[in-house]
Order: structure tokens, then C-alpha cells, then sequence
């Protein structure tokens, strides 16, 4: 991964003050009710080309499932991003979560997206369940989700 | 070992018959899923990706089942979606959603619905299970006298027999599914690796050029589709990407432009251990498998019913041996108290003891004698509280006891007593414990008190008995014993079938009805067979006097043989009751009294009200096994009350031949006398294998003892041996 864009730090704490000027993102995403166990999700950041660019956070423990979440698992497996601090447990039927990242405002408006892959063990998987493009002339945007996701919203501020 | 098996085995039961339900019902879903499917040969990987590319160009992947399906998944117009490949036909159909019932007992049997918390709790109750086993395995090794025995057939009550029975043929069965189910347990957390942490990072060069056709690709045309298990296509849009394959041997990647392999990662030697475990325990993996995993499910099915017998055993165990003391610990004990019980009554004098030692300040510890070791032995003072049953013999809960001390070491500090309880009426009066305090001065035991004996539950003279120990212990110990009553049920006296001409010494047959509805399959209730054991209860008394059983309970009554005794307090008044009076009564089985369950010759002697269980053993030979009686009477005008029945049974073929002596009439003869008139016919039919039962009073059971001992001397047995191979049972009153 070329270092200029693994500057991308995804908490406040990971950013150094000063050197570029950034937006902080939240993404809120809602799961529909569904059977089974807790599913795995990940969120992250793809490139206006629709290759992967960075993950913004991951859910779920175990490693090895998180092959299932196919999207996101082929840019990870090659990024160079340490993805300490960027883990959470997997995500119960109707639970909502929150991610929240500093973003540079150079990539704002370049046709990033924010993407949500999911899985339930024996009951499915969806690669980019949801996803939303990064737009500062909308700071707060919604989609429905296709799979487990019921709705993503992204907002600025 | 007991203790473990009891304690783990009550406190689980639920949550392991859960697992082993849900366990069972998941067994069918691989046979069934298994037979929908047509199996292919000799496609490769390749034929497949062409076969789905040419019906579905958006295909993202192939996947395929343990069963030989192969899932495409798509997506069309941004839905995903899911089909099935038809190998026979080349279509892609619609897949059916898996059923919700399924997935509900897969989500129950793995995790309760309680995510990774449930799974632990299962773990561990597969865990238990395991041990559960083993103690049970353990158990059944000593009741059957070693390993090399435990399929011998079982003894006990019908509730123990019927345990055992299912427990040792399914064993096996839902061990292996407890194992196996621990592993991936383990490491499903991580204790036991299972796969790489690490997914294989994608390949940071690839081919430019012209895509190649995957039909044509030489990395998927070498690997047969029957090894496939998922086969990622790249992203249309991506030329950086790469086709991503798994199979049964490792995870690789080929290059969408050359079609060729370009890295390969084999599994590791622990993933390939999981995925056998992982076959064994599920049944995905072909049709030996789902047939294995089939059997496994049934096996498991025997889980909920042995969790349910097991405690039925564990609860009248608990009933009968009631020890409402503190046990101490056999480590912490400084005095032993050894039991010999067979009713239960024993019990609860040796409690009586044990709180009256224990208020005294020492630490005490009660077992039962077949428990005996030599930690035991160790203590500094053991009092043996014993019952003799029958003629001098060793009460259930002693049966090892003998064969047990001569491997024993006799501690020089150890001071011993006995105590028996027993009835005067008996010539061999607490035979057993005489035996016992025997052995043990053969070995050199020291003795602080000498053999007391307790005649007919007598509370009383276990109190004067307390006394004695009192001053031979120098300390104050009281031994206030009241006797508990029974619990009994009423049962009504229905018919009076027989009786016999005398006033003094009058016998009759009295059959009660018994409620039909008590009857089920973990022999609960009122279930018995001939041979087994009335308790009667006369009124106001708390000692319950035992009768044999001549029925067995699908005849529906209960019938018993009484004879009078002068100043016998029960046997008055049975003779006095009219038809429609009702009594109280409770069943106990008496399975060291039963016939053995095959077809070889049965010779059946018994004298006077002897009589009663012999012929319910006769009433019960629907094999029509060859089967003698010989009988003993005073009269054949006076007490022969049986005639009718007799002459029934012959004429049903269910009675071979009867012999009968009369001591108060004619030639005035004893029954044994009969016996040495047809010395030829019984050695014939103990050459052909006869088991010899006996019930009598004690001098008519010594008297048949010696002419058989006669007869059988001739063929190199005597009735020892036949004892021991359990074909001379006794049963004497």
C-alpha cells in the first residue's frame, strides 16, 4: 500500500494535529432483526475506482471468520494497516453501531466510499451490504442496507 | 466414583439431553441431504466454473457442500443471489432456503442462542458427559467383577438392568460425539489451533493481457471438482485481482490472464485434524459419513433416557439409604461405620449411630460395606451394622464385602465391632455378621466390643447396646432409634383362591388387586415379577413384615401364600381379612430370587407356603422351558391348596412335572426325600445346565442343601458351585 495513503488514521488519537487538515466522518449503521448469532461486519473506505483503501473498523474476534466478509477481506489481506484499536465484538440482531474516523479533505469529494460487509454464520454473507459516497455537499446521507443492514448513515461534521 | 456419577449426572441431566437431543435430530439432516444430490465423477474445477460462467457471466462464487452440491452465488442487478447447479441436467435452479427448524437446533445444539457464552456451556457439558461415562464405565466394570465382564448380563432392579443395558450398547455411540464435539470446542476458542490465523494475502503482482477463459484455466483443470470447496472469482472491474481457490488440500490464488496457480498455501496438519473431527461429528462429508453420524444420533438419543433412569436410580437410592448426617470426609474420619442393609432398615440404625457419635465430637464417616477400603481400615474404631439375608448370606449392600477384606490389611490400632440385625425366628440367626466378625478374627482384627445381635429391629435393644459401647468407649452415647414407617399404598384383598382345612396351622392363598394405570417403561410404580417381595404393614405397627409374590404385575393382582402363627401379629390378620378389606403394602424386588433368562431346565423345591413364588415362575414360563417342582406338604387333604393351579399349569404345558411328599401322611415324606427318590433325573438335568431354586423355611433349605449336595457330588458339583454360577438361589424365610 503507497504510504501517502496510509496516512488515513482512523481515530482522532492516531491523527498528528496540524499536518493535514481533516473532517471527522461517523458512520451509524443499524442492523435489521435477524436469526442466528452475532454477525460479523466491517467498514471500511474504498478508492474512487472502487479498489480498497482503508478499514475504518471490524467486528467480530475471530481472524478466521472474517473471510467471510469478502469485500473488505481482499484490500485488508494486502494492506499494510494495522488494524489495532480498530476491532469490536460482532454485532447482535437490531443493534446499532457507530464508527467514527478523520478523513483529509482532499479525499472528500473525490468519490470515496464507505462500504459495510456483513456476515451470520450459516445464515449468509453480503459483500458491501450498504455503501455510501463521501460528499461534503451532503453532510448527512442514508441508504438502506440489502442484507443484514437495515440502513447506514454517513455525516460530516 | 459413585458419588461423581450420581452428582454430575443429576446436576446435568437437562442441560445434556438438550445437547443430545438437538444432537440427534441433526443427525438425519446430512442423510437426507445427502440422497437429493447427484454425485459427479471426474469433472474438474474448470468443467464446473465453464458450465455456471456460460449460464451465469456474474457469478462471484462457487461453493460446495459436504454433500456434493455446488452454491453459485451471484448478483444480479446488486441483489445477491443463490442457485444450485443440476449436474444431471446443467441448469442452475433456484436454492431452497434451509429449513428454520434446522437452523434453530443447529443454533440450540451449538451455542443455546447464547453466542460464544452458550458455547462454553456446552463444551462443558460434552465435557461432562465424557465424564459421566467414564465414572458410570467405571462402576459397571466393579458391579460386573472387571472390564473384561461388563457384557455380561446385568443385575439389579429393573430400573438399574434397564440403565446399564441401553447405557453399554450406546456408549460408545455418544462418546464419540462428546469428543469430537469438545474438540471443535476448544478450538472454536482457540485452545486447539484449527486453521491459520492468518488469511494468505493477496498477490501484490499479476499477469496483464487478455483474460483467459476459465473453462481453460490449467490451475482449475487440474483439480477434481470433488475437491473443491470454493472457488472466489475476481471483480470484473479489477485487473489487479485474482480467482481465489480453496479445496481439501490448502488456499491459493490463479491468475485471471495465464490461468496458472500463483501461490499455494497447503493446510496445516492441524487444520486437516479439524476437518476430520468436523466430519465425524456433523456427518458433512459423503455417505459414510452421514450414515456413521446417523447411528451416532441414535446413540445419543439414549442420553435423555439414561439421565432419566439415572435419576429415578440415584432418587429411590436416596430414599432408602436417607443420610440426613454430615458424612465427614474418609480422609478427616477417625471412625468408620460399615453398613450391610438390604431393605434400607439397617440404614437407619447406622444414622442413629452416626448423629450420636458425631454430637459426641468424633469425626465419623458411614459407608456401605461394599465400599469398603483400606483408607477405611485406617480409622482408629469401625462399627459393621449388618442384616443377613436369607440363610446366613451377605444383604446387597455387603455382597463384596468378604471378597474385598481378604485383600485388606489389618491396622494393629483399628478396633472393631459388629453388629447384626436379624430375626430369632431364623435357625441361623445374623448369619452374616457371624461371618464377618469370623473373617475378621482370622486376619487378627482387635475387637473393643464383642458380635451384638438385634433381634426383629428391636429399638430398645439397640439402646442397651449404646450403653455397652458407652462404657467400653468410656463416653455417654444414646441411642434413641425411632422406627420409621414404610411408605405404603392400600390395596384391596380381592379374592381368597385357597385354603386350607386346619385351624392351627390354616394357609391360605390371598390375591389383592392391583390399579393398572401405575405401569411404565422405567419399571416406576407398581412393577413386579414373581419371586419379588410384598411388605405388609399390620396396623399400628411400623415393622413391615415380607411375603413372596406368586404374580407378577400384568397379571394384575398380588398374590401371596400365608400360613398361621400362633402369636403372629401379621399373618392373623391377613387370614382374618374379608374380600373388599384393604391393607398397606409396598413392593420390594427381590432380584437375587429370579429365574435365569434362558431355556435350560428349571427345578423349582419348595415346602409349605414355599410354594408361592414357585409357581409364578411357573405361571410365567410362556417359552415353556422344561421345568420340575418339588413339593413338600403336610396333608395332601389338608394343605394342599395349590392342586388346582398346579393341574392348570401342567395342562398349559408350563409345568414339565411335580413331585410331591407329605410329612404327615402315608410314607411320611420330606421333600428332600423326593429329591434322592429322583437322584437320576436331576443329575440329568444339571448335566443339561438346570438352575435349582429354593424357598422354604431354614431346615427344610439346609435338608434340600445336603440331598443336593448328594446328587450333584456325583457329577464333580456341589451346591457351592452351582451357587457360584448362580444356579442354586435360595430363598428362605
Amino acid at each position: 500500500m503507497r504510504k501517502t495513503l496510509a496516512v488515513l488514521a482512523i481515530s482522532t488519537t492516531l491523527i498528528a494535529p496540524g499536518i493535514v487538515q481533516a473532517k471527522n466522518i461517523s458512520a451509524t449503521i443499524t442492523m435489521k432483526g435477524f436469526r442466528g448469532p452475532p454477525a460479523y461486519v466491517a467498514v471500511y473506505l474504498t478508492k474512487p475506482n472502487g479498489q480498497f483503501h482503508s478499514t475504518l473498523s471490524v467486528h467480530g474476534k475471530k481472524s478466521k471468520y472474517r473471510r467471510h466478509l469478502r469485500g473488505w477481506i481482499r484490500g485488508a489481506s494486502r494492506s499494510k494497516q494495522r488494524l489495532d484499536g480498530l476491532t469490536g465484538a460482532s454485532v447482535g440482531s437490531g443493534r446499532t453501531l457507530t464508527v467514527s474516523a478523520n478523513v483529509q479533505d482532499s479525499l472528500l469529494n473525490a468519490g470515496y466510499q464507505v462500504h459495510v460487509d456483513t456476515a451470520v454464520e450459516d445464515r449468509g454473507e453480503f459483500r458491501s451490504d450498504a455503501a455510501i459516497q463521501v460528499n461534503t455537499s451532503q453532510p448527512s446521507a442514508v441508504t438502506a442496507g440489502k442484507g443484514f443492514v437495515k440502513s447506514l448513515k454517513v455525516q460530516l461534521n | 466414583m459413585r458419588s461423581i456419577h450420581s452428582l454430575f449426572g443429576v446436576a446435568t441431566a437437562i442441560l445434556i439431553s438438550v445437547i443430545a437431543m438437538t444432537g440427534a435430530y441433526l443427525a438425519f439432516e446430512p442423510v437426507i441431504n445427502q440422497f437429493s444430490v447427484a454425485q459427479n465423477s471426474g469433472l474438474s474445477v474448470a468443467d464446473i466454473a465453464g458450465i455456471t460462467v456460460d449460464h451465469n457471466p456474474q457469478v462471484e462464487r462457487i461453493e460446495r457442500k459436504a454433500n456434493g452440491e455446488f452454491i453459485i452465488h451471484a448478483v444480479s442487478q446488486d441483489i445477491p443471489t443463490s442457485s444450485v447447479l443440476d449436474l444431471q441436467t446443467n441448469q442452475l435452479l433456484p436454492k431452497e432456503k434451509p429449513s428454520e427448524l434446522t437452523q434453530f437446533f443447529t443454533e440450540l445444539h451449538r451455542s443455546l442462542f447464547l453466542a460464544d457464552f452458550g458455547r462454553g456451556v456446552i463444551g462443558f457439558g460434552a465435557f461432562l458427559l465424557i465424564l459421566i461415562s467414564y465414572s458410570g464405565l467405571a462402576l459397571l466394570a466393579k458391579r460386573m467383577g472387571g472390564w473384561r465382564k461388563i457384557f455380561a448380563p446385568a443385575k439389579g432392579t429393573h430400573a438399574q438392568k434397564r440403565h446399564i443395558d441401553v447405557a453399554r450398547f450406546t456408549l460408545l455411540g455418544f462418546l464419540i460425539s462428546a469428543l469430537t464435539g469438545i474438540y471443535m470446542s476448544l478450538a472454536t476458542f482457540g485452545v486447539i489451533p484449527s486453521s491459520s490465523d492468518e488469511t494468505l494475502p493477496f498477490p501484490d503482482q499479476v499477469a496483464v493481457g487478455e483474460k483467459m477463459s476459465v473453462a481453460q484455466m490449467q490451475g482449475l483443470a487440474n483439480i477434481p471438482a470433488a475437491s473443491l470447496r470454493e472457488l472466489i472469482f475476481p471483480y470484473p472491474d479489477d485487473p489487479m485481482n485474482v480467482f481465489t481457490i480453496r479445496t481439501d488440500q490448502g488456499e491459493g490464488f490463479i491468475d485471471q490472464v495465464t490461468g496458472k496457480i500463483i501461490a499455494f498455501q497447503p493446510n496445516s496438519l492441524w487444520q486437516n485434524i479439524y476437518e476430520s473431527v468436523y466430519v465425524i461429528h456433523t456427518g458433512r462429508g459423503g455417505i459414510a459419513a452421514a450414515a456413521f453420524a446417523l447411528i451416532l444420533g441414535l446413540c445419543a438419543l439414549a442420553v435423555p433416557y439414561l439421565s432419566i433412569t439415572g435419576m429415578v436410580i440415584w432418587w429411590r437410592r436416596r430414599k432408602t439409604t436417607t443420610r440426613a448426617f454430615s458424612n465427614t470426609p474418609l480422609s478427616k474420619a477417625t471412625t468408620v461405620i460399615l453398613v450391610g442393609s438390604d431393605s434400607g432398615s439397617t440404614w437407619g440404625f447406622a444414622s442413629t449411630l452416626h448423629e450420636a457419635l458425631a454430637r459426641h465430637g468424633e469425626n465419623v464417616h458411614t459407608s456401605s460395606m461394599n465400599e469398603v477400603t483400606q483408607t477405611h481400615f485406617n480409622a482408629s474404631k469401625i462399627f459393621i451394622l449388618t442384616s443377613t439375608y436369607g440363610d446366613g448370606n451377605a444383604p446387597t449392600s455387603a455382597d463384596k464385602f468378604i471378597e474385598k477384606l481378604e485383600s485388606l490389611k489389618i491396622n494393629s490400632n483399628t478396633q472393631f465391632t459388629v453388629l447384626g440385625f436379624g430375626d430369632r425366628q431364623f435357625s441361623n440367626f445374623c448369619g452374616f455378621a457371624h461371618l464377618v466378625e469370623n473373617q475378621l478374627l482370622r486376619k487378627g482384627a482387635h475387637f473393643f466390643f464383642p458380635l451384638a445381635k438385634i433381634n426383629q429391629q428391636s429399638s430398645s435393644a439397640f439402646k442397651v447396646w449404646g450403653q455397652y459401647i458407652s462404657r467400653c468407649l468410656s463416653c455417654e452415647i444414646v441411642l434413641e432409634h425411632k422406627l420409621k414407617r414404610p411408605d405404603t399404598k392400600k390395596i384391596t384383598l380381592e379374592k381368597i383362591v385357597g385354603r386350607s382345612e386346619e385351624t392351627e396351622e390354616q394357609t391360605a392363598i390371598l390375591r389383592f388387586r392391583t390399579p393398572r394405570h401405575h405401569l411404565n417403561l422405567l419399571g416406576h410404580g407398581i412393577k413386579f415379577k414373581a419371586g419379588d417381595l410384598i411388605g405388609i404393614l399390620p396396623p399400628g405397627s411400623h415393622k413391615p413384615r415380607y411375603y413372596s409374590i406368586a404374580s407378577s404385575s400384568e397379571d394384575g393382582f398380588v398374590e401371596i401364600c400365608v400360613k398361621r402363627h400362633k402369636f403372629g401379629l401379621c399373618s392373623n390378620y391377613l387370614l382374618n381379612l374379608n374380600v373388599g378389606d384393604e391393607i398397606d403394602h409396598f413392593i420390594k424386588e427381590n432380584y437375587n430370587f429370579k429365574p435365569a433368562p434362558n431355556t435350560k431346565p428349571l427345578v423349582m423345591i419348595g415346602a409349605g407356603t414355599g410354594i408361592a413364588p414357585l409357581t409364578g415362575f411357573a405361571r410365567e414360563n410362556a417359552k415353556k422351558r422344561p421345568t420340575y417342582l418339588f413339593w413338600g406338604g403336610r396333608n395332601p387333604y389338608v394343605d394342599f391348596i395349590y392342586k388346582d393351579t398346579l393341574i392348570d399349569l401342567t395342562r398349559q404345558r408350563k409345568l414339565s412335572k411335580s413331585y410331591f411328599a407329605f410329612s404327615r401322611f402315608a410314607n411320611r415324606l420330606y421333600v428332600q426325600d423326593r429329591l434322592r427318590s429322583e437322584a437320576e433325573l436331576l443329575k440329568r438335568l444339571i448335566n443339561d445346565g438346570a438352575q435349582i431354586m429354593v424357598c422354604g423355611g431354614p431346615e427344610m433349605a439346609s435338608g434340600v442343601r445336603a440331598a443336593i449336595d448328594g446328587i450333584a457330588s456325583q457329577l464333580g458339583q456341589s451346591t457351592t458351585s452351582l451357587q457360584q454360577q448362580k444356579r442354586y438361589l435360595e430363598d428362605v424365610y
